[in-house]
């Protein structure tokens, strides 16, 4: 790819891949290495402009899922570490919003890396056809697919809000 | 037309049913009150999904914004785009120059670079490409610099149009739009003193009573008819599937242009 190439393309895809990585891994920092790890692997690609989109974006759901099961235990400890200190620090209107960021993060969680997957992709706004390459599964499937995972992620997100609001 | 099941409801809402089928539902959608409840819970646990993730996002405020390839911020001194890591050296500095020189190589046919590169083949790739290539290390999304009063929502547009319009923000503020690939627009508001109200409606989206701040615009580019109002009077619109500027620019690049209110 020629170097005008990558920037225009660095320079679209940056914001969409940072922010589909970072809802898939709910980490930040994880999510800004997968994306220049993503890009450092286009530079190795000769692929042609309209095929840049969806391959970067597979390659960073891979990176992302290799590095979530690296890396699940340790996050999960930080996760924790930061619902506590911040508990104890946060001004109120902040805590609730990082407690709603928590009940987000911990509904996605609860969803197959499949299903996640496909919602991102879908928010993403990518067509059925991307989405079922992406995942391997038939482009007549995706629609019930993702019907299913959205109404398992409101179903998480209620359960996950019922676990918090019951007394300990 | 039997009842369509879910996967069907969100094709046709998503806009991915060939065109006959989808005429099949939507005549079916307007005799069956079932299926339009069903339809409704979709699209209603589809804007959920929205509304949740754009919270996920707050965590992340710098991912609307790439900035410059670090490597171009390295060799310019560019003040406000830090190198991710802290304690970088110069030396990490120089070095990003040279391997800059050797990423470019790298771009080449035929170049000693590009070879050793396609040597390292598929096995191991991240280990040995990681490396050697940190030329185009990536400006990280800056969580230090979020605003506590960020806010945003996406909203889909109504048969391929859409209305946003910007009520009440103070004469400082910029508004930031560009062209998306993304089915749905997004709207985020940052550093505001109150976070502003959104109310949505079929194809229409207020962001209400902010004050000052910054406004970022992401509009779907299969949008035929998108507008961005400040209070009420057109600023920015698709054309084309091209951004059209009513207002004068205060920066422009081919698909995001910004606009500062009360210029």
């Amino acid at each position: 790819m020629k170097s005008d190439d990558f920037q225009a393309v660095y320079r679209e895809l940056y914001p969409p891949l940072s922010r589909y990585v970072h809802r898939f891994t709910g980490d930040a920092d994880a999510a800004a290495d997968i994306v220049q790890d993503s890009f450092l692997r286009l530079l190795e690609h000769d692929l042609p402009r309209d095929e840049v989109r969806p391959w970067i974006f597979v390659v960073a759901t891979n990176l992302a899922r290799d590095r979530v099961r690296k890396k699940e235990r340790r996050r999960r400890l930080l996760v924790a570490n930061q619902e506590r200190t911040g508990a104890a620090s946060s001004p109120l209107d902040d805590l609730e919003r990082t407690e709603r960021i928590e009940l987000v993060r911990k509904a996605l969680e609860r969803l197959s890396e499949r299903d996640r997957q496909m919602l991102l992709m879908r928010e993403e706004g990518f067509r059925y056809t991307e989405i079922a390459e992406a995942v391997g599964v038939r482009s007549t499937s995706v629609g019930a697919l993702v019907a299913r995972a959205l109404k398992k992620f409101s179903a998480a997100y209620e359960a996950v809000g019922e676990t918090n609001a019951s007394p300990e | 037309m039997p009842h369509p099941n879910d996967g069907h409801l969100l094709a046709w809402l998503d806009g991915e049913l060939e065109p006959e089928e989808g005429t099949g539902v939507r005549e079916h959608m307007e005799s069956c009150g079932e299926c339009r409840g069903r339809a409704d819970s979709l699209r209603r646990e589809s804007e959920g999904l929205s509304r949740a993730l754009l919270m996920l996002d707050e965590q992340a405020a710098g991912l609307a914004d790439p900035g410059p390839l670090p490597v171009v911020a390295a060799l310019h001194g560019h003040g406000s785009h830090r190198l991710r890591r802290t304690g970088w050296s110069l030396a990490r500095a120089a070095g990003l120059v040279l391997v800059a020189a050797g990423a470019a190589a790298a771009l080449v046919p035929g170049s000693p670079v590009r070879a050793w590169l396609e040597s390292l083949g598929e096995a191991d790739r991240t280990a040995a490409v990681a490396p050697a290539v940190p030329a185009v290390e990536l400006e990280a999304p800056s969580t230090a610099d979020a605003e506590p009063t960020a806010a945003g929502i996406s909203v889909e547009p109504e048969a391929g149009g859409l209305v946003v319009d910007l009520q009440g923000f103070g004469r400082n503020s910029n508004v930031h739009v560009r062209l998306t690939d993304a089915r749905r627009a997004t709207i985020r508001v940052e550093g505001t003193p109150e976070v502003p109200r959104f109310v949505t409606g079929p194809g229409t989206l207020d962001v209400i009573g902010a004050r000052e701040g910054e406004i970022w615009v992401e509009l779907p580019r299969s949008a035929r008819d998108a507008v961005v109002r400040v209070d009420g009077e057109a600023a920015v619109r698709i054309e084309d599937g091209h951004l059209v500027t009513l207002w004068p620019v205060q920066d422009s690049l081919r698909e995001d242009v910004v606009i500062r209110i009360g210029n």
